[in-house]
């Protein structure tokens, strides 16, 4: 029954085509005998592939907005002559709550902090979080997919119950009384997230592995007699890396979503004078009702923008990886 | 069909089980002292002694699990710890009927435009009008749900004053008035979920228009209208009859920082303040209903979903 709310949700993760493919790069390994050089048809297909995503609009609208955030996450002070901390003062007075202006883009906060040096120094907080958590959780979910995919038998049943048992409740819930009994560290909050991610991330891998199982050169690695260890890493695991990429920007696109949420309701880490978009939002979107719009809608759109990058990555990946 | 219902819902309770089971580990192994938070700080230890008495938090685990389990049947969570005299389940019972409006509201709003967009982008499939409701819906749906809030509520409810910015429902209020105070958070929720939704629609109505037997149906020599109405409609919206299932069970829970902006005193913000009061009680109950709410809306789907097509019946006898 997860089955048929299952196929919706992934569609058709592997194709004809990477069938076909992976029977033709995969099963006859002395294909290079007879004529057809496997690898340099591998690299065809990457090239293809890689002109396919310089051609879409949307991959490069979405990635130039990655590009965007990470360099001001990785160099904040190329961006803004303000700390994210600092208190703006002009001819030596704090400026708190300035509409935004030529000395300060984005205006300032109730506080007096400069709104857009708090946006450039907050790309890090949220970019180094969501980005380590979605790693850790599609590789625990790469591996444990792979394992059950290809195993099957009754671990694959009862940690597929398990599974579905955890989807059916919103991994916000599920944080916030996570880190209402573990405390909030950024490590807690990293492992959690990925944590909660590993069960989705488990349940697309293994789908695809269920596909590529049965295909004829799993077949035949098994009748020429390799161990499982060897089928699962070298014959099946490359023909699942293109799922486990696209899943992995798709959990880099939630993890920001959840990492936002979690700052915004207040249940985040560390100094809670730095910078951080979704605390900003949940501290000042108070000031909207007064038509102090700029603190509040700038961090918004921030959110937004980066989630909407991150999307438009994932989404052409899938597509091509499809194609 | 009666078998399969039957089935369905076995699988379905194994599953809360298994919830339950996790919810209770989460709130109960780890290192917190119940009984000392409700004594406070200055309680004497003998209170706290008898607090843990009088809650059976002493107990092996297992006695505690099997309480737990007793309370979930007879839907009796005990008192409140942060509102010490009140019933939980007296606590909940407004707050998801509130959830409950938002939701259905939301719900009324988004399915058919989702659906209808979802439809003419499929038939209109690799046209401008297509990308637009593809890219549109990609957009706003990987925005999170409490963003959008924050700006449709400064844009409709501050800037241009067309609706209440928050949602302090007057008590007397008719539902008109309670809809326009609700409009606000329902289009967020639109925001978010036509895009998905719409996305869903479309690939199945691609899949069942491609189909053979859309193929035969053309072929017999019926009109477009009839053959979309009769033979794709019917396989083409059951991805979405699924989704919108697992969704409204999102919904009820899931919408923490919606609440949050708009003051609006559902399910969500119900949990959150449970959690950092922490009043275990509610928390552990406000978890279970939405979990028991996601169930019976994934039930529901499914039975709607074997209705609409009887090979989904037995897919289930063998895939388990």
């Amino acid at each position: 029954m997860s089955d048929d709310v299952d196929v919706p949700l992934e569609g058709d993760p592997t194709g004809g085509v990477a069938a076909s493919e992976a029977l033709a790069t995969e099963a006859i390994p002395e294909a290079a005998v007879v004529g057809v050089d496997a690898s340099t048809e591998r690299k065809q297909v990457r090239k293809e592939r890689r002109q396919l995503l310089l051609r879409s609009p949307g991959f490069l609208f979405g990635f130039s907005i990655l590009v965007m955030w990470v360099l001001c996450a990785a160099v904040p002070s190329w961006f803004t002559k303000w700390g994210d901390n600092e208190v703006v003062r002009v001819d030596g007075s704090v400026i708190p709550r300035v509409s935004p202006r030529a000395d300060a883009w984005f205006g300032t906060d109730k506080i007096g902090n400069d709104v857009f040096a708090r946006i450039i120094y907050g790309a890090r907080p949220v970019l180094i979080v969501a980005v380590t958590a979605a790693v850790l959780a599609v590789a625990a979910g790469t591996l444990l997919g792979l394992t059950v995919g290809y195993f099957r038998g009754w671990v694959d049943e009862v940690i597929g119950r398990i599974i579905e048992a955890l989807l059916s409740i919103p991994v916000i819930l599920l944080a916030i009384m996570v880190l209402t009994t573990l405390g909030r560290s950024q490590t807690v909050i990293i492992l959690t997230i990925a944590v909660l991610f590993i069960p989705v991330v488990t349940r697309t891998v293994r789908s695809a592995v269920l596909a590529e199982a049965q295909l004829d050169y799993v077949t035949s690695a098994k009748l020429r007699g390799e161990n499982s260890l060897f089928v699962m890493t070298r014959e099946i695991l490359p023909n699942v890396t293109g799922v486990a990429v696209v899943e992995l920007t798709v959990r880099i696109g939630y993890a920001i979503f959840t990492v936002a949420t979690l700052s915004f309701l207040g249940l985040n880490a560390g100094d809670s004078s730095a910078a951080d978009w979704g605390r900003d939002l949940g501290k000042q979107y108070d000031t909207i009702q007064a038509g102090q719009w700029w603190a509040a809608i700038f961090p918004a759109l921030a959110i937004a923008l980066l989630v909407i990058g991150v999307n438009l990555v994932a989404d052409s990946l899938d597509r091509v990886n499809k194609s | 069909m009666f078998r399969y219902v039957l089935r369905r819902l076995a699988l379905s309770l194994i599953t809360l089980l298994i919830l339950i089971a996790v919810i209770f580990l989460l709130t109960r192994v780890f290192p917190s002292d119940p009984a000392r938070q409700l004594a406070g700080p200055f309680g004497s230890q003998e209170r706290v002694d008898q607090l843990n008495r009088d809650l059976g938090l002493q107990d092996p685990m297992i006695t505690q699990f099997g309480r737990l389990l007793r309370d979930v049947v007879t839907l009796d969570f005990g008192e409140s710890y942060s509102q010490p005299g009140e019933r939980v389940l007296d606590l909940i019972r407004p707050r998801l009927a509130n959830s409950a409006k938002l939701v259905l509201f939301a719900l009324i709003l988004t399915l058919p435009l989702s659906i209808v967009g979802g439809i003419i982008a499929a038939r209109k499939k690799d046209t401008l009008l297509d990308r637009t409701i593809v890219n549109i819906g990609l957009a706003s749906s990987s925005i999170p749900e409490f963003v959008s809030g924050v700006l449709l509520q400064y844009i409709i409810g501050v800037k241009l004053g067309w609706l209440p910015a928050v949602t302090n429902i007057p008590d007397d209020a008719s539902l008109i008035t309670e809809l326009r105070y609700l409009l606000l958070p329902a289009l967020a929720i639109v925001f978010v979920y036509f895009g998905y939704i719409a996305r869903i629609t479309r690939a199945g109505t691609i899949t069942a228009l491609d189909a053979d037997y859309t193929r035969t149906a053309y072929m017999k020599g019926l009109s477009t209208r009839s053959v979309v109405r009769k033979h794709v409609l019917r396989n083409s919206l059951q991805p979405t009859v699924a989704v919108t299932g697992t969704q409204i069970g999102y919904l009820f829970g899931g919408l923490v920082g919606l609440e949050v902006v708009f003051n609006y005193p559902g399910l969500g913000l119900l949990i959150l303040n449970a959690a950092t009061a922490p009043d275990f009680p509610l928390l552990q109950a406000g978890v279970i209903t939405v979990a028991i709410i996601f169930m019976l809306c994934t039930l529901g789907a499914d039975i709607l979903i074997a209705y609409m097509n009887p090979r989904a019946r037995m897919n289930l006898k063998e895939s388990s």
